[in-house]
């Protein structure tokens, strides 16, 4: 008796010091590639990881929409960044040879191409293994890989090389479409353009049976049902991202069929301000969710934003300081209280943003990639280019369904600086602005003083580590 | 007095070969739930064609005892040579990846290592005991692959990878792994305030050309070691870890980045305004205070890395079996420790700016029941 207890003595004592070794162990979580893509819900959980890469901080979870790209675009308060202790202390002058800038910027770069790599992954693995998916998940997936390329590609186009407009000649970026170690020369601006085009377009193919095509996502009272078909991407999403492209190269034909493709698709409707704002705060729908196209979902978006506008500290935080939307917030709304952007997004008296940090049980953070009201006014803008008289009526649309109060809704004459003022409404806090003054060569609005347009402020510096590379 | 000798010859495979730097993997993170599926995201590139790395490693000592082993000398030698050596590669990142692990070539290392152990006091109560140690290792690479040329020859040719703060590596045959290529400087001219480059030839020059780059250096120590003393008093134990190293180089990256790199008309560090050069006449360490081109790197700022540093300071008391046995322990200790308290160092640097490293203070009991 005497001597079994001390086995189990001795025993405990194995058990205690071998805990070292258990943690030397690789954890369960990590799996190889053959492994992973052995199975459907494997592919699944791989182009998971991509959208959550892209939801990610540094990408649109925070610095390519609320972040970076707006402090870029004159969104905040000038002032408010105007210490050494500020995060986008150098960002707001555009010294992208400060060494936190270049940071930053390097960060974008290998972020987005990390996601890109991701993505090839899978498409090899698609060829390689494909047969253990059903027919329509093959096919489903695909077309999101395929799409998903071409949408992060062309902003990183938009990010690092000049206007399309302006030198479609000039050197472009590295359309990526292996997966390996093996460096892609860059083409041209207007040649990495087609191959983002061609990519969409074989995405609509592989998406032919989306099952988008046979629901209305707008239509479900539980948002969550909805982010099945929008939190991705997906057939209409191809049509909108095509409509982006379009406006952006000036093919204004090609802009406005995309752009009506999706509108009269019935799958998205523009808010309707009494089932969605002027309800309960607690169901409060401040992201217009019936327009989302394609969106991303991240629980942190909240935390992000509550670091960057609020303030609110965490371990991570290194803002320090609330940063507010430029003190003349009320202006870019004409004044307008009626505007329900104006009264639901921006807290009066602080002018800090809310549209990402109010806790509303309802519905998920997210942060939207496309919406239906930028479909309007991609339309506006290209009826407005081919003299097409139906595009102050577009516009008008759009606004009715943000202005209360009918008196001042519609304008009377529209124009280019009509059409801007309205998009500086519509996509605060989203990354959407920067990349409208890029596309109309236009200076940034600042109160103090406007940014004169050009590539110094519109295109980003090649990061140095690619630069190596011979780019 | 006893003396033993030693000598070793064998082969071993590296343990360090993580699986995943051959097999491309994905983790699963549990932060990463997307709708009904679970996001697993790419760890990196698995190099499929790796071979293992293997070492050949020869070894002679002897150890050396002096009254009944009071002073102990042990003393050893060694070369190993590491084949298929793995080495990280950059790549350009818009493959999606940073850099990946080659077979690079052939290193050899060759090393003495020494360490003298000394029991000054050994009484009843009072024990005192001091540890030298002493390492020196010197490398050469005997052979590099023609990835590992690529990478050398898209570094020279660069001009981003000879400014800011961090000398980029290169790997030369016949040279150590740890060599620093840079273009040597006489100094800044006092009637301009411009930087003379020294080319290869021996000529001055304004002009910077990255091919006047030589070894100027070795970022390894000569010398590195440690002072271990560890003195007892009854049940209280002192123990103090000093760890230096002596002989080695590196480029101050803070001079570059915050004084000959900054922009006067910003928050800087007080040398810019100075200790720059700003008249004809002026013989300064630092280059022309209204020049703000960028600053290439040259061996004007590269300095002596010579330090000393108490890495760890401890007090420890054990408490008698009796005394502990009263708060109904085994066994109970308490533990007073220090690291990094304090260090002197030739090489004038800002440390913890970006990654910070840390003085640590700790407290802690011990206690088995």
């Amino acid at each position: 008796m005497k001597k079994l207890k001390y086995n189990i003595i001795a025993l405990l004592f194995v058990a205690f010091t071998s805990c070292n070794d258990w943690l030397a162990v690789e954890p369960e979580t990590s799996v190889d590639e053959s492994k992973l893509f052995a199975t459907e819900q494997g592919f699944k959980d791989a182009i998971a990881g991509v959208y959550v890469h892209m939801a990610s901080e540094s990408l649109y979870g925070e610095e390519m929409t609320f972040g970076f790209l707006d402090v870029l675009a004159q969104q905040y308060d000038y002032e408010t960044m105007g210490t050494p202790f500020h995060k986008y202390y150098k960002d707001r002058d555009y010294d992208y040879a400060d060494a936190s800038v270049k940071k930053r910027i390097a960060t974008i770069w290998n972020e987005m191409y990390s996601a890109i790599s991701e993505i090839n992954n899978i498409l090899k693995w698609l060829d390689v293994n494909g047969n253990v998916l059903p027919e329509a998940s093959y096919h489903r997936i695909k077309g999101e890989c395929l799409l998903t390329r071409a949408y992060l590609h062309y902003d990183l186009l938009r990010l690092f090389a000049p206007n399309v407009k302006v030198s479609p000649d000039a050197k472009g970026i590295p359309y990526v479409t292996i997966f390996g170690v093996e460096p892609t020369e860059p083409l041209s601006v207007s040649q990495t353009i087609q191959l983002a085009l061609e990519d969409i377009a074989e995405a609509k193919v592989e998406l032919a049976n989306d099952p988008i095509l046979s629901t209305a996502p707008y239509q479900f009272t539980n948002k969550i049902e909805s982010d099945r078909y929008v939190a991705r991407a997906n057939y209409y999403a191809a049509d909108a991202l095509s409509a982006r492209i379009y406006l952006d190269m000036g093919d204004y034909p090609h802009a406005v069929s995309a752009a009506e493709s999706v509108i009269h698709s019935g799958k998205f409707n523009l808010l309707n301000v009494g089932k969605s704002i002027n309800v309960n705060p607690d169901s409060l729908d401040i992201l217009f969710s019936d327009e989302h196209i394609f969106s991303l979902r991240n629980t942190r978006i909240r935390t992000y934003s509550e670091e960057l506008h609020l303030a609110k500290r965490t371990e991570t935080s290194s803002s320090g300081a609330s940063l507010p939307l430029p003190s003349n917030i009320s202006e870019i709304y004409a004044g307008n209280n009626d505007d329900i952007r104006f009264s639901t997004w921006v807290e009066v008296g602080t002018n800090y943003l809310l549209k990402y940090n109010r806790e509303i049980k309802r519905f998920y953070p997210k942060q939207t990639l496309i919406r239906l009201s930028e479909m309007y006014l991609i339309l506006a803008e290209a009826q407005l280019k081919t003299n097409n008289n139906k595009a102050l009526e577009t516009l008008n649309i759009l606004r009715r369904t943000r202005i209360t109060n009918p008196a001042t809704q519609d304008i009377p004459v529209l124009s280019e600086n009509e059409i801007v003022n309205e998009m500086r409404r519509e996509f605060i806090g989203e990354g959407q602005l920067f990349f409208l003054f890029k596309r109309l060569n236009r200076a940034i609005p600042n109160i103090l003083q406007d940014v004169a347009p050009g590539n110094v402020v519109f295109v980003f510096p090649i990061p140095d580590s690619e630069k190596e590379y011979g780019l | 007095m006893t003396l033993k000798l030693r000598t070793s010859a064998g082969s071993t495979g590296n343990i360090n070969f993580a699986s995943s730097q051959a097999i491309t993997k994905y983790i699963y993170s549990p932060d990463n739930v997307y709708m009904d599926d679970w996001g697993a995201s790419l760890t990196g590139y698995g190099n499929e064609n790796l071979k293992w790395q293997t070492t050949l490693a020869y070894n002679a000592g002897f150890d050396l005892g002096f009254f009944k082993d009071r002073i102990s000398l042990f003393a050893d030698a060694y070369i190993k040579r590491t084949n298929n050596l793995l080495l990280p590669v950059n790549v350009a990142p818009s493959t999606g990846f940073i850099s990946y692990t080659e077979n690079v070539g052939e290193v050899e290392n060759k090393g003495l290592e020494g360490r003298l152990q000394m029991n000054i006091i050994q009484q009843k109560d009072w024990k005192w005991m001091i540890t030298l140690s002493a390492f020196h290792n010197t490398n050469k690479i005997r052979k590099i692959s023609n990835e590992l040329e690529e990478m050398n020859a898209r570094l020279n040719n660069s001009e981003d990878s000879n400014i800011g703060g961090n000398v980029v590596y290169q790997y030369d045959k016949g040279n150590s792994v740890t060599a620093l290529y840079l273009v040597r400087s006489a100094g800044i001219d006092p009637a301009t305030g411009n930087e003379i480059y020294i080319k290869r030839d021996g000529s001055y020059s304004f002009y910077y050309d990255y091919r006047d780059k030589t070894v100027v250096g070795d970022a390894e120590p000569f010398l590195n070691g440690n002072i271990i003393n560890s003195l007892s008093w009854k049940n209280l134990n002192i123990y103090a870890v000093l760890s230096y190293r002596t002989g080695g180089m590196a480029y101050n990256s803070t001079l570059a980045t915050k004084v000959d790199n900054a922009n006067p008309r910003y928050n800087a560090d007080k040398r810019v305004l100075y200790d720059r050069w700003q008249n004809p006449g002026d013989v300064a360490m630092f280059r022309r205070i209204d020049d703000l081109s960028t600053v290439y790197q040259t061996d004007r700022l590269l300095q002596k890395n010579d330090y000393m540093t108490m890495s760890n300071l401890s007090v420890t008391y054990l408490f008698p079996s009796k005394t502990s046995k009263k708060f109904g322990c085994e066994y109970l200790k308490l533990i007073a420790a220090t690291t990094d308290l304090f260090r002197i160092a030739s090489i004038k640097q800002e440390r913890g700016l970006d990654y910070p490293y840390a003085k640590t203070f700790t407290f802690s009991i011990n206690a088995s029941f």
